[in-house]
């Protein structure tokens, strides 16, 4: 849920609340206060007749007097004692000629000695409407209160966050590699400018350790090769040294290969290095096909030695725009990786459909398949291997915009690339 | 045969003079700019072993010094750095090879010998040795008056051991000869085995001495 709505959200359920309680409290509010008015109207014109009863002198006069007024009758209430009590009742209007809501006083009046018994009404028919009309006109002035009040905070909101999403988009598009400086727009929002300027602030540190972390795995593996070349040189005089035991001769075979595996490894670290500070930029049209038959025929030499069979499936010829030596590695490292986890005598399937290539090859599944991109993932087997293959493969991939996948099925790997 | 050797680790400098010492060689060493330009300037040498990165100047420049005052000897560039632009810029200005660090000795001795073998014989040099003979660019071996139907593995096998005769090769080294440019991509060099055993076998069919000894689990060495 975006900011905005979830603020307007409980705005809106507030108003709707207080709309839904205060219309029918109001409702209420108004109308005591009109009974009231009207029972104090009653009451005083019970005063009233009381005090012009005075004047009246005999029955017949008080006959004409009732008859003049419909709303006052006094009858006489044949010693009856009657309390002030105020009522509604819904009674006949002679003159609208239906029923209609009153407000009646039932009381005593005395007429010299004798009591009579007074009725006094008063129509709510009027009170009742002009209630409903208050009651609606206040409702409505409520909601529209409401809604404007929405409207302009919706307005007013998009207006005051614009700066936060364009800082996110931004975000959200940063890529240390590619846009190593992040630059905003300054805000009249002290918040706002100061979280773009931490943002700012964040992205060069990152810059600067990711420079600093590139530069030192580049000049480590550059320093390592004269004490590497050192070492190398000196164990092959060692070598040649007369008269060699086996057990020299078995303990120096371990030193020479462990070398080799440095030196492996140190080439592939500056490769890595290389490629992620884009030295290989220069794209020509590759025959992924032919040279996918190149890599099968190199390979050959050592997957013959481990019993390894490769089962080309080639669906149409593949050409894309590439450079030749990404392309190369990619794809070597690929079948390489493939060799090494095949558990021996096995297949490796490589097939081309459309602009997708496939490789596959069976072996057990993966302890960790989400970490097999990255640095020193070394399956299960210990192989006498980098470590790096697949992150340069990886590396390749992200830096050249193709897509790799890996999946495991029915006791096969297998990686696809889409180009 | 002279020898200068260009290269400011001393550690690696010896080692290099070490090795080569047992052939007719007779190597110089130089461990900066300064020594290394006079030498070049005073004395003819049949092969130079570069270092690209050297204390008060860029073996590239020698490099150009030398190809100026027209020297006739061969220019192997051994450089730690192994970019693909040195090597190019090493090549066209006139160095003859370029070999990355870290090498094999053994690497470095067969580029020596290729490299003064085609400077001395135009290339169309045929090694001899005992009744053995290679014929280099037409990759032809005979042992007595039998021709060997080698393959071309088997061919540079050959040539690598008695490049290096006598001296005991690294499994490593030999399978990284015979890779060439595709070392990096193996991970193990067992295909060594099954080469050297198809040699042997070869050779004492065509009634030759199978000089290629096998020293443990190490590696080989062809023995005179």
């Amino acid at each position: 849920m975006r900011l905005l709505n979830r603020t307007t959200l409980n705005y809106l359920i507030y108003s709707i609340v207080v709309l839904l309680v205060v219309t029918p409290v109001f409702y209420f509010v108004i109308d005591q206060l009109f009974t009231k008015d009207v029972d104090e109207t009653l009451l005083l014109q019970k005063q009233e007749i009381q005090y012009r009863f005075q004047k009246i002198k005999s029955e017949s006069e008080l006959q004409v007097w009732t008859d003049l007024d419909g709303d006052v009758r006094v009858e006489p209430s044949n010693g009856k004692l009657y309390p002030d009590s105020i009522f509604n009742l819904v009674q006949y209007d002679s003159l609208a000629d239906e029923m209609e809501p009153y407000r009646i006083l039932s009381s005593t009046v005395m007429l010299g000695i004798k009591p009579y018994h007074l009725t006094a009404r008063i129509s709510l028919v009027e009170s009742e409407d002009l209630i409903k009309a208050i009651v609606v006109t206040q409702a409505i002035v409520l909601v529209a209160l409401l809604a404007g009040l929405l409207i302009i905070n919706g307005w007013v909101s998009k207006r005051i966050w614009k700066p936060f999403y364009d800082t996110l988009g931004k975000l959200e598009n940063f890529e240390v590699e590619k846009t190593p400086f992040l630059k905003f727009g300054s805000s009249s929002i002290k918040e706002f400018n100061d979280l773009n300027k931490a943002i700012e602030q964040l992205a060069d540190r990152n810059y600067k350790s990711y420079l600093s972390q590139k530069e030192f795995t580049e000049n480590a593996a550059h320093e390592m090769q004269t004490p590497l070349a050192i070492f190398q040189s000196k164990l092959e005089l060692l070598m040649q040294t007369k008269n060699l035991s086996e057990e020299q001769a078995i303990l120096m075979a371990s030193l020479s290969e462990a070398t080799s595996r440095l030196s492996k490894l140190n080439k592939a670290l500056l490769l890595l290095s290389k490629i992620e500070n884009n030295q290989f930029t220069e794209d020509e049209t590759v025959d992924v096909t032919a040279l996918t038959n190149k890599l099968i025929d190199i390979f050959n030499k050592q997957a013959t030695t481990d019993e390894i069979l490769f089962k080309t499936t080639f669906l149409n010829h593949l050409s894309i725009s590439f450079n030749p030596t990404l392309i190369d590695i990619l794809l070597s490292n690929l079948i390489s990786n493939a060799i090494k986890h095949n558990p021996g005598r096995g297949l490796i399937e490589i097939s081309i459909s459309g602009r997708q290539w496939k490789i596959s090859n069976p072996g057990s599944p993966l302890i960790s398949p989400d970490r097999i991109f990255e640095r020193f993932q070394k399956g299960t087997s210990s192989h006498a291997s980098t470590g790096l293959g697949l992150a340069i493969v990886k590396k390749i991939s992200d830096t050249n915009g193709i897509a790799i996948q890996h999946e495991y099925e029915n006791n096969w790997h297998s990686f696809t690339i889409r180009f | 045969m002279r020898i200068l050797i260009v290269e400011d680790e001393k550690q690696l400098a010896e080692s290099i003079v070490h090795y080569l010492e047992g052939e007719s060689y007779s190597c110089e060493t130089a461990f900066d700019f300064d020594r290394a330009m006079e030498k070049i300037s005073l004395y003819n040498y049949d092969c130079i072993l570069l270092d690209i990165t050297l204390p008060n100047g860029n073996g590239l420049t020698l490099l150009k010094e030398l190809k100026k005052q027209n020297k006739s000897g061969g220019i192997i560039i051994i450089s730690a750095k192994n970019s693909l632009d040195d090597k190019i810029a090493g090549l066209e200005i006139g160095a003859d090879d370029y070999l990355p660090k870290p090498f094999h000795l053994a690497e470095l001795g067969a580029r020596i010998k290729a490299l003064i073998r085609r400077n001395k014989f135009d290339g169309s040099s045929v090694f001899a040795l005992g009744n053995l003979s290679l014929d280099v660019p037409g990759k032809v071996t005979t042992i007595g008056q039998n021709k060997l139907d080698l393959t071309k593995s088997e061919f540079e096998l050959l040539l690598f051991l008695i490049s290096n005769k006598n001296k005991v090769i690294s499994k490593e080294a030999i399978g990284e000869h015979l890779s060439g440019d595709d070392a990096d991509r193996f991970d193990n060099y067992d295909f060594v085995y099954s080469h050297i055993k198809n040699l042997k076998k070869k050779m004492t069919e065509a009634g030759g001495v199978d000089n290629i000894k096998t020293v443990y689990g190490l590696g080989y060495k062809f023995e005179v």
